[in-house]
């Protein structure tokens, strides 16, 4: 893997998923710095403070308690700076058709994954997001 | 003789005159022709003799009257012939003064009624009563009488309708029919309405025209035979007709108005469309063809017992009936009938509804009814093998971890124990997830409604949540509850998860105080749940009913996301349903209700 990113936010409630997320990516050696956030709302928060500091790659999950992945894509829309130059990627569970259609609607969102993010899922992204 | 006297001798009325105590002073020849004495004889007479008893009291007044040199108009009384027959006539009372103008006499001067003159005066009087215009002819169709009404309701004057032809009155169109019509009934002539069946017109002075009804009977007079004509002006009527009319073709359902006999009286265009037959094909004709022939024998039967106990129903009710369209072709019907009282007499109307559309539906409901409850069956026994076949394996895993973490913790670097928690703690969890889809799926299934004293189902619930009670200091305030229909292992789940929810979201630092209610409301039952907890934004208040939705991550609060989506489920089987209202940081309250009957 040849491209470098700065850093990439993990965006899930699931304790182990981005556990497990973040030590594919630590492997891979392609990330400066990984944050993961529980919450989305905490996740904005970040975004909203980020100044410089703004993140490469987002891995959003779909299915979270109170701030889900869509509510979550809708605030994000009003923080309009990271649009440009932020790959929103989502990644989820979610085997929902509708979910996939749903998220192709949304400019912001650059990719839509199914988890795990294994080496393979990461490879792809970066090569089609990064290259 | 002197001019005057020969004019007296040759009156055709009668001349009397008479000194003021009565004796008859004069006679001419017309007043012994009219009373039958001669002129000797009147001379030798007072003139009260000639009086009949009742006319005493009437000449008395008039004599007043003259006396008191009043004017005094003709009058109509009687006089007694010597034969002792009555005369009718009309007299006039005058003075007869001597040369300085004093009274010495009075003159009367009659004329006798003729009979067709009183018979006129009567039948004019008569006539004026009647509300119809009352128009009488001669044979000839000559217009002889009229009264006040014909006048208008014509247009006419009468003095412009005496002797004038009857056809004045009939437009233009109808004239000649009408001579006709006229001869015909002159030659025999009997009371009946003119024109049965058929639509007549009356033509005003103007030349407009207005539907009329007519009846016509003969008056036989020694002077011949006369028609007297009632004639009606049945405007409003016709509108009424016609607005009943428009009414019955704006019907959705074909309108069929049957007679006793079973014959068709009258079809709205909603019957065409329905049946296929024109009106004219059906009016007259027995309303049997419109039943499929099979049903036909049994259908006259019915009819007659339907006119000997007429009230508004539904036909057959309970019964498949059917329609028979002119091709042959039959369609399901849903009919209702009520009686009409008319002037034609007892009348049916049918409302026949043609419900072949609804058949398809309900029968297409009915297949998917059947389709529903097979896959309801399927998915409740997928769901039970389903969790079955899968707790089996995730066994082994917790199993097995189980034994990895307790032989092997502090062994491996902290990555091996992180991952060997996740692992137990993901099994934990997918374990409570299959039992919860379980009785997710089970809740409602194989079980009878009961009476739940709800005071008792609470204190169970209190019971069995005591050491979570007891640990959290938490509070319960009930009021009296219901005893009310339903489902007791459901309705304790529902209340039991209610009320775990909250004390479990509850605020730090402040004890739990949960207040259970509820009141009649039309009928159902409305409880409410409230809590001081910490409430949930009104964006969610949606969302928490929805099964596997949280608002919190587990790392903050325990959970599958389940059990309000099992509370849900509970009191729509109750025929109820639920909701929140919240303040977060406040307080959350539940309401839900119970329906008084149960679907």
């Amino acid at each position: 893997v040849s491209a470098r990113l700065g850093l990439v936010m993990l965006i899930d409630d699931d304790e182990a998923d981005n556990y497990y997320h973040r030590m594919v990516i630590e492997r891979s050696g392609c990330a400066d710095e990984i944050r993961c956030f529980q919450r989305a709302e905490r996740a904005l928060d970040f975004l909203d403070a980020a100044g410089e500091r703004r993140p490469d790659l987002i891995l959003l999950d779909i299915n979270m308690p109170a701030m889900n992945g869509w509510d979550f894509l809708d605030a994000y829309r009003d923080l309009a700076e990271f649009r440009e130059d932020v790959v929103v990627v989502m990644l989820t569970t979610s085997l929902n058709p509708d979910d996939r259609a749903r998220a192709r609607t949304i400019d912001a969102v650059a990719d839509f994954k199914i988890k795990p993010l294994d080496d393979a899922a990461l490879t792809e992204i970066l090569a089609a997001h990064f290259s | 003789m002197g001019d005057g006297d020969r004019i007296a001798d040759c009156a055709v009325d009668s001349i009397i005159a008479f000194g003021l105590a009565g004796d008859i002073t004069f006679t001419n020849p017309a007043a012994s022709d009219l009373l039958g004495y001669s002129a000797a004889e009147l001379a030798a007479m007072t003139y009260d003799q000639l009086l009949p008893g009742d006319g005493l009291a009437p000449f008395a007044a008039v004599r007043e009257q003259i006396l008191f040199e009043e004017q005094v108009e003709p009058i109509q009384t009687a006089r007694i012939g010597k034969s002792g027959e009555r005369v009718t006539v009309s007299v006039q009372y005058s003075p007869i003064r001597d040369d300085s103008g004093r009274i010495v006499g009075v003159s009367s001067v009659m004329r006798r009624l003729s009979q067709p003159q009183r018979v006129a005066d009567r039948a004019q009087a008569l006539l004026e009563t009647a509300p119809d215009a009352m128009v009488i002819v001669n044979q000839h169709g000559q217009i002889v009488l009229v009264n006040a009404q014909t006048e208008a309701m014509f247009g006419y004057a009468k003095s412009a309708l005496i002797g004038r032809d009857v056809e004045l009155l009939i437009p233009e169109g109808a004239v000649g029919n009408h001579r006709e019509h006229r001869a015909r009934y002159m030659r025999q002539p009997r009371a009946r309405n003119m024109g049965q069946g058929m639509e007549l017109l009356g033509r005003k002075a103007d030349g407009s025209t207005f539907p009329v009804e007519i009846s016509l009977s003969p008056l036989h007079t020694e002077e011949g035979v006369f028609v007297s004509a009632a004639i009606r002006d049945i405007t409003e009527r016709k509108k009424a007709e016609l607005k009943f009319r428009a009414l019955l073709d704006g019907a959705p359902d074909a309108m069929v108005i049957v007679g006793e006999s079973g014959a068709i009286h009258l079809v709205n265009a909603q019957t065409e469309n329905i049946f296929g037959y024109r009106k004219d094909e059906l009016i007259g004709q027995p309303v049997e063809m419109l039943i499929p022939e099979r049903f036909r024998g049994r259908h006259t039967g019915h009819r007659d017992d339907y006119f000997s106990f007429p009230v508004s129903r539904p036909m057959g009710a309970g019964l498949e009936l059917a329609g028979r369209h002119k091709t042959g072709s039959e369609f399901p019907v849903e009919i209702s009938l009520s009686p009409l009282d008319t002037e034609e007499g007892m009348l049916v109307s049918a409302a026949i509804r043609d419900i072949t559309d609804r058949k398809r539906a309900e029968r297409a409901l009915a297949a998917y009814n059947d389709r529903l409850e097979s896959k309801n069956r399927e998915l409740q026994q997928f769901a039970y093998i389903a969790s079955h076949d899968l707790q089996e394996p995730l066994r082994t895993v917790t199993n097995f971890v189980g034994l990895l973490e307790s032989d092997y913790r502090g062994q491996l670097d902290e990555h091996a124990d992180k991952c060997l928690g996740f692992i137990s703690q993901a099994a934990t969890r997918m374990s409570h997830l299959i039992t919860g889809l379980l009785e997710y799926s089970r809740i409602g299934q194989n079980q009878d409604a009961v009476d739940i004293d709800c005071n008792e189902l609470l204190q169970n619930v209190v019971d069995d949540l005591s050491s979570m009670i007891t640990a959290t200091s938490a509070e319960l305030v009930a009021g009296d509850l219901p005893a009310i229909r339903g489902y007791r292992t459901e309705l304790r789940q529902l209340l039991q998860n209610l009320v775990t929810n909250a004390i479990k979201f509850r605020c730090e630092g402040k004890a739990p105080r949960i207040e259970i209610t509820a009141e009649r409301l039309a009928g159902d039952w409305l409880f409410s749940v409230a809590d001081n907890g910490i409430g949930i934004a009104s964006e969610h208040l949606e969302r928490i009913f929805v099964i596997f939705q949280r608002l919190h991550t587990r790392s903050e609060y325990e959970g599958t996301g389940i059990g309000l989506a099992h509370v849900k489920k509970i009191v729509e089987l109750h025929g109820g349903r639920i909701w929140a209202e919240s303040k977060p940081g406040h307080g959350t309250i539940f309401y839900f209700t119970i329906a008084g009957e149960l679907p």
